[in-house]
């Protein structure tokens, strides 16, 4: 039965891809509707903060017509990133990147480079059964005279790697703002349940997964004891850290994001006449000298 | 015999002085006031929402798309330079406070000011930062008199039309 293969898109992870995935997880695994006085609605997760030409032109179920906010909200804000070299993930030991232009640490993938492979084996086999003038057959059966299967070992493959994946610890702030402490408990439960008697959970973003834990301290706030002039207000902040990985210098690389190598199949010496000072009859275009 | 049934108004009578006519006389005041004899103006950018590339998550736009400027007479608050010492350096800001004219531009130059659109006053852009109605007109609270609007100085970095 043939494999299947499949294509892997493979980009880079960056931050951007990873705050993507902590947005994504709480805009639709999580999924956070509330009670409000037009029935059950969908709180609306906003990254913190969007430039105020946005803000100002927002579209009408986050804020009302004079500009005012309409609460409930979530707001999503990555507070803090920390290299932390004792919380490595899975790639634990450092490998140095290839030191010349390409770079790149680790291999991801190999594949055979058809057309490179079947050259060598088609001018292995005219080596071995063509050869006669005037004979224009390219390709041959790799057999030998007893019609034994000869093994091609000039396989040209290509192997991709890519940079090792720095892990980073990353804190993301979520802030819950209500007007009723009913919206409030009902926002924050799931943060707490979501991951049932662990804290633990897993988001992902363009084939990427970062593991992720919900932080046990919930901090809860009101002005319900000082209201004075103010609107009743409920707050409540829950941070969550996230084991992430980076690849590369984003947009700032000078080495490509993914690279692939071809591996040397035959070493050829050209024969040199220097002693002889011969004048070489046969350089092709590129200057490469044939005996 | 005569017909002496009364009926109600559906709305109840405008008051004696204080109705459209005078609102208008106090447009007519105000715009010649502010473009005949002040003449101060600004540039104004209206930054398009619908044709800007914005980020999808950070909702920001290193590149702003606005619509075409509109040339409005104002009054301008020219709030002077504050220099300040940061770790980047010596930094200089300067803010204004656009005041307009609300039915000037809403009804005749059909321009709705918001935080976030630009200025250019002299030769500098300046982002509205905050918005303020303070005056209704004769106490009408749908006649507003101006629209102030806090404008700080916009960094070439953020908003650069030249």
């Amino acid at each position: 039965m043939p494999v299947k293969l499949k294509e892997i898109p493979f980009m880079p992870s960056t931050l951007e891809t990873i705050d993507y995935a902590m947005y994504n997880w709480l805009n639709e695994e999580l999924n956070l509707f509330t009670t409000t006085n037009e029935g059950w609605s969908k709180v609306p997760i906003i990254w913190a903060t969007a430039e105020r030409f946005i803000q100002s032109k927002e579209a009408s179920e986050l804020r009302d017509q004079d500009g005012t906010l309409i609460l409930p909200r979530v707001t999503l804000e990555r507070t803090a990133v920390v290299k932390d070299l004792t919380k490595k993930g899975s790639v634990w030991g450092n490998v140095q990147r290839i030191n010349d232009k390409k770079g790149g640490s680790i291999t991801v993938a190999r594949r055979i480079k058809q057309d490179k492979t079947s050259n060598f084996a088609n001018a292995d086999s005219r080596r071995l059964r063509g050869g006669v003038a005037g004979n224009k057959q390219s390709t041959y059966p790799r057999r030998d005279a007893f019609g034994r299967f000869i093994s091609n070992d000039k396989i040209v493959y290509e192997t991709i790697s890519i940079s090792i994946p720095v892990y980073l610890d990353i804190t993301y702030s979520i802030v819950i703002k209500t007007e009723y402490q009913q919206q409030m408990n009902e926002l924050v439960t799931p943060f707490m349940t979501k991951t049932d008697g662990l804290n633990y959970f897993v988001m992902s973003n363009e084939n990427h997964t970062y593991e992720a834990f919900v932080q046990g301290d919930v901090g809860l706030d009101n002005n319900i004891a000082s209201m004075e002039t103010e609107n009743r207000k409920y707050e409540s902040k829950v941070d969550i850290k996230v084991l992430g990985y980076v690849n590369g210098e984003d947009k700032n690389a000078e080495q490509p994001k993914i690279v692939i190598r071809e591996n040397a199949v035959e070493v050829k010496i050209p024969r040199e006449k220097v002693i002889f000072g011969d004048i070489p009859e046969h350089i092709d275009k590129r200057g490469f000298y044939k005996e | 015999m005569a017909d002496n049934k009364w009926s109600q108004p559906a709305n109840p009578p405008p008051p004696l002085f204080l109705g459209e006519k005078e609102r208008n006389l106090v447009k007519q005041v105000n715009d010649e006031l502010i473009e005949r004899v002040i003449g101060q103006q600004v540039l104004y950018y209206p930054i398009s929402k619908e044709h800007t590339d914005f980020h999808s998550l950070y909702r920001e736009a290193i590149e702003k798309t606005f619509l075409p400027p509109i040339r409005v007479y104002a009054l301008v608050e020219w709030e002077g330079h504050e220099t300040t010492n940061t770790s980047a350096g010596i930094d200089r800001r300067s803010s204004i406070t656009v005041h307009f004219h609300k039915r000037r531009l809403t009804e005749d130059q059909d321009l709705f000011v918001r935080e976030g659109d630009f200025v250019l006053y002299g030769s500098h852009y300046y982002e509205i930062v905050t918005l303020n109605e303070t005056k209704q007109i004769f106490g009408q609270v749908a006649h507003k008199m101006e629209i102030s609007a806090k404008c700080i100085r916009a960094r070439k970095g953020l908003f650069n039309a030249s």
